[in-house]
């Protein structure tokens, strides 16, 4: 979940306010026609309104679209070599280019050819000649639609009060690594952070002082994150956790640390706790080393479960610390534990 | 008419479809950018591009009344 996403989708985004052009600037329009005056018309139709990629052959167009990010495609149909049918068939049937929404440009005027076009899975079919008001007006209907979809699936993986990734979101990204740590033998590390005499706080100081705190300590969290595919989620209550790609032991206690010295950095007053005045957190951090664990041997829930023991460890030792182990070390029941 | 007949009939209509469909809508850009008030760079363009389309068609229709003499020639 890109966090800076998040936090522009907040601030600008609510709905029933009509879309502002500068929203949809940055949406990308592909225009595929093996014709040059169509393609150099169409360009300054809208090269004023979207980012517009220029495509003359139906081939290069599918290429393009697996690889880049493309918001709406206007295919035409008739093109030597491979047709617009033949290309839109082709993009539906692909995972990474079936949500792209297609309309159909063709001269073609017959109804038996319009149902073909929509039965394939485009969202609209223009006739040529084409009135070229209309059309910038049926792009941009699409565009809108676009961009409220791109904003709802942000909103619907993020957990509203923090900002940081829902508990589905999280379990997907979790579920997502593992099997992608599995199939190529790196690292994943697990850190699950819980703030300590959280209920104390809520009783001394008020729920609403409480959602203030969980925001902070989240903000906190997130501003830890480093890498793009790092993921900060809410896992329930006041329990926060964060999934690290491809990191070692070393990595994920040098995460994890920072995490602990952010959140007493803060220097939230927590008169009513019972080990230290000022909010603090404790960690548990399982990391699960692809190349040497039998995975096997060791579920996705049993990992998770691995790093939840070592949170309880740590609130167990005085909380406000970090205590870790690794998959391999843990089958062998051989925990070990850190202060910091 | 034999296939082969109506495949090359389909590729004439379809040469001669596209700078017509690129005239129209170039004419079109060009109406709408003097609605806009556009640059006259940009309307030139606009204008240019039909011009160079018509010749374009021109020389589609040029080229299949050579081709269809010389099949009638031999």
């Amino acid at each position: 979940m890109a966090n800076s996403e998040l936090s522009s989708a907040n601030s600008k985004w609510q709905l029933g306010r009509p879309i502002d052009n500068s929203d949809l600037i940055k949406q990308t329009l592909m225009i595929v026609d093996d014709y040059h005056g169509n393609l150099h018309a169409m360009d300054a139709l809208f090269k004023f309104e979207y980012n517009v990629v220029l495509q003359n052959n139906a081939k290069d167009a599918i290429e393009y679209a697996t690889q880049d990010e493309v918001d709406l495609i206007l295919l035409d149909v008739d093109m030597p070599e491979m047709d617009g049918y033949e290309a839109c068939a082709q993009l539906k049937s692909n995972v990474l280019t079936a949500h792209i929404p297609i309309i159909f440009v063709t001269a073609a005027d017959s109804q038996d050819e319009e149902e073909k076009g929509l039965l394939l899975g485009a969202v609209d079919y223009v006739m040529k000649p084409l009135n070229l008001s209309i059309l910038r007006k049926r792009v941009r209907n699409q565009m809108e639609s676009i961009h409220y979809r791109k904003k709802l699936e942000i909103l619907s993986s993020v957990d509203g009060l923090t900002g940081a990734s829902n508990r589905r979101q999280l379990d997907t990204m979790l579920l997502q690594h593992y099997s992608s740590t599995i199939r190529f033998g790196n690292n994943l590390a697990l850190l699950m952070i819980d703030i300590d005499n959280f209920k104390l706080y809520n009783d001394t100081y008020g729920h609403i002082q409480g959602d203030q705190c969980l925001q902070q300590v989240a903000q906190a969290i997130m501003d830890v994150r480093r890498r793009e595919t790092d993921i900060v989620g809410r896992y329930g209550g006041e329990e926060f956790a964060v999934i690290l790609p491809d990191t070692d032991l070393e990595g994920g206690l040098v995460v994890a640390n920072k995490v602990l010295n952010r959140i007493r950095e803060l220097n939230i007053e927590h008169s009513g706790s019972t080990t230290n005045k000022i909010v603090t957190v404790s960690i548990g951090l399982a990391v699960f080393e692809g190349k040497q664990c039998n995975h096997q041997e060791i579920s996705l829930e049993g990992f998770v479960n691995q790093a939840d023991k070592q949170l309880y460890a740590a609130k167990h030792k005085g909380k406000n610390r970090v205590c870790y182990t690794t998959v391999q070390t843990s089958v062998r029941e051989n925990l070990r534990q850190t202060t910091s | 008419m034999r296939s082969i007949e109506a495949a090359e009939f389909n590729k004439f209509i379809h040469s001669v479809r596209n700078p017509l469909n690129s005239i129209s809508l170039n004419a079109e850009l060009g109406k709408m950018l003097i609605d806009d008030q556009a640059s006259p760079e940009q309307i030139k363009k606009a204008f240019s591009e039909i011009l160079q389309q018509c010749k374009n068609c021109e020389q589609v229709l040029t080229d299949m009344r050579k081709k269809n003499s010389d099949n009638t020639s031999q």
